[in-house]
């Protein structure tokens, strides 16, 4: 799916459902969320607007000047077997280190938590006014005899049954509010069509308009009228994570950061004698770099620095490198690395900010001890099908 | 076009950043030679140009750089002209850039304070750094480093996701259920057995059930979609789903 809509869009999407079915299934979310967003990220590699990196290699003006030949079409049909064979490897990689990690919760897990959402509740509360520091006292009894329930509770009930009952669940949670998820369903699906036809049309709109027009249309059809009510639940801590990201990356690039990973690339790569051996290190050199670096560098201004490098280095008649290998490497490289840690790519971020919103928080070291042993399988599942398809098998 | 700078710092004035902006639409390729001859090409788009003058002529005093700029565009073009004299630590600031990035990695590994904060920190520094040692961007320029199409897309998305979709505990679930479900509702509409109602529906479920099911095989064949036409699913599905999901729950345990 992330094929044919952004990653970030998709991870959105999918990952309430993801955290809520994983709930009534039983178990943590947590892996499978890892799971989600790594096949995001490895399904996003394959067309040009999966991905970030993708979108600026493919609009580039230099690479459309000096590789006609790469188009949405072409470009996919070099990416996808990729992205496939990398999907496979990962899979089995993913499977073998959440083994042990996806377990069941125990039963007191969603009582636990409950009382874990009143108490940050509390946090946020103001004690300004008297009525205020009356409704934080009433809600600081209530946390303490949950706990005193959840004490109870833990001496004397054993575990419950493990059959799901759907009928039984949906008297559990009804539909309080109907005419609100009508019209919720009704602007949801009007705005992923809209993705979705941005894809495939050109729109004279960004995914952010639909996005917010959507939220606008949202807010006034919905009919809330306490504006402050929905916009608590919007995490402004992802967000601010972001925009930090952002300045973080472009102030490190404004000291040269990238420019001196790119020189060094590109030193690297004439170092290497000519023939078709220097062919064979030049996509080696650009994935492995492109992964490592975007793992732990935004890999956005990353693409954006490694661009004019690339086109560089395949247009140096004195290196005589075809350029489209060595433009498939760097997307290979850049997307595939962001599945290196958790802030490597913004889908993780996403995934992570949602999750811990829930409840579910996950942690850079535990993203880490999945994600990086499945990005450097994936990688090195692409370096062996570019060896073989572009350097061995030159595949024009 | 020959440009006479003005009178350099002989005791910073080795390094200097020169910032070439076209403002001109449509790339033209400039050349930037300065006195000694160094030549260096640029593409001049709506981007900087960025010149440091390199390692031969530190220890150098110049008085006066000279800067010729040429350009293959026929039409005259119209540029901005910025330039900065260095200090000399600019020599280390790949070195600066590179524990900037380390102390933020340092903070979010080993969970010293929240990633939000970490982030802002690490930009705060490099701020300060990138403003010790070339210029203090203005407030409008950093907040333009800002990528509001990832931001906007996500606020967007909260507002509606979690802001209306979650604003009642229970709808969640039953949003999460009626996408589930839906297949099964939405095939009653169409007879045919080939072409189904909702691609991105099956897509979710092909993501859920590579992620969730032993064999996605088994699943699809669970639902039925295998063995008869989906109008049939109708009768039953909501067993077929619950007993699904126990299944799944039961092969993520084992």
């Amino acid at each position: 799916m992330s094929a044919f809509l952004d990653n970030v869009t998709t991870i959105l999407l999918i990952t309430p459902v993801t955290i809520r079915l994983a709930n009534v299934m039983g178990t943590t979310p947590q892996q499978i969320l890892i799971a989600l967003v790594m096949f995001s990220n490895i399904g996003g590699t394959a067309t040009p607007v999966g991905d970030p990196p993708n979108i600026i290699i493919l609009n580039d003006k230099r690479v459309q000047k000096h590789a006609p030949e790469i188009n949405f079409g072409t470009f996919t049909l070099h990416m996808a077997p990729g992205v496939i064979l990398a999907s496979i490897t990962s899979y089995f990689v993913i499977r073998r280190l959440s083994q042990h990690i996806v377990k069941k919760t125990n039963p007191y897990e969603n009582d636990k938590r409950e009382i874990a959402v009143w108490k940050r509740t509390l946090g946020q509360m103001r004690t300004d006014t008297e009525d205020e520091q009356r409704v934080h006292t009433q809600l600081q009894e209530y946390v303490v005899s949950l706990e005193d329930e959840l004490k109870q509770k833990m001496d004397s009930t054993a575990g419950r049954g493990s059959v799901i009952n759907i009928a039984e669940l949906e008297e559990k949670y009804p539909i309080r509010d109907r005419p609100l998820l009508v019209n919720s369903s009704i602007v949801l699906t009007f705005v992923i069509l809209l993705f979705f036809l941005h894809s495939a049309i050109h729109l004279e709109l960004s995914l952010a308009w639909i996005a917010i027009i959507g939220a606008i249309a949202h807010l006034t059809i919905s009919g809330i009228r306490d504006i402050e009510e929905v916009l608590e639940k919007v995490e402004f801590g992802t967000l601010m994570f972001f925009a930090g990201l952002f300045v973080l990356m472009e102030a490190l690039d404004e000291l040269g950061l990238i420019d001196f990973v790119g020189e060094q690339t590109v030193s690297l790569i004439s170092a290497v004698p000519a023939g078709q051996g220097r062919l064979a290190a030049a996509v080696v050199i650009i994935i492995w770099v492109s992964a490592i670096v975007s793992a732990f560098i935004d890999n956005i201004p990353y693409t954006a620095a490694m661009v004019p490098v690339v086109v560089m280095l395949g247009t140096d008649p004195e290196l005589d490198i075809p350029l489209s290998p060595l433009i498939y490497s760097l997307a290979f490289g850049t997307c595939l690395g962001g599945n290196g840690t958790l802030i490597g790519a913004s889908a993780n971020v996403v995934a992570a900010g949602i999750s811990e919103a829930q409840g579910y928080p996950i942690s850079f070291n535990s993203f880490f001890r999945t994600g990086f042993p499945t990005m450097v399988t994936s990688v090195a599942t692409i370096t062996v099908y570019m060896l073989v398809f572009h350097v061995l098998i030159p595949w024009r | 076009m020959t440009l006479n700078l003005p009178e350099s710092d002989p005791e910073t004035g080795t390094w200097l950043l020169v910032e070439l902006e076209a403002i001109a639409e449509g790339a033209s390729v400039a050349t930037v030679v300065d006195s000694k001859n160094f030549t260096l090409e640029a593409e001049l788009t709506k981007q900087y140009y960025r010149f440091v003058a390199d390692e031969e002529s530190r220890g150098v005093t110049v008085e006066t750089w000279q800067f010729r700029i040429t350009t293959n565009s026929d039409s005259p073009i119209a540029f901005d002209w910025k330039e900065v004299a260095l200090p000399d630590i600019v020599k280390y600031e790949v070195i600066f850039a590179a524990l900037i990035l380390t102390m933020v990695y340092v903070l979010i590994v080993f969970e010293l304070v929240h990633r939000t904060l970490a982030a802002m920190l690490g930009a705060f520094l490099a701020l300060a750094i990138v403003s010790k040692i070339h210029s203090r961007p203005s407030l409008e320029t950093v907040v333009s480093w800002i990528d509001f199409e990832t931001c906007g897309l996500l606020f967007g998305m909260m507002v509606s996701l979690f802001g209306l979709g979650g604003s009642r505990r229970d709808t969640t679930f039953s949003l999460a259920s009626a996408i589930l479900t839906a297949p099964y509702h939405l095939s009653s509409l169409y007879h045919s057995p080939t072409i189904h109602p909702s691609l991105f529906i099956i897509f979710l479920h092909l993501v859920l059930a590579f992620l969730f099911c032993r064999s996605w095989l088994a699943y699809f064949h669970r639902l039925g979609f295998l063995n008869g036409r989906p109008s049939r699913l109708l009768n039953g599905q909501r067993e077929k789903f619950g007993s699904w999901l126990s299944s799944c729950a039961s092969s993520l345990q084992s």
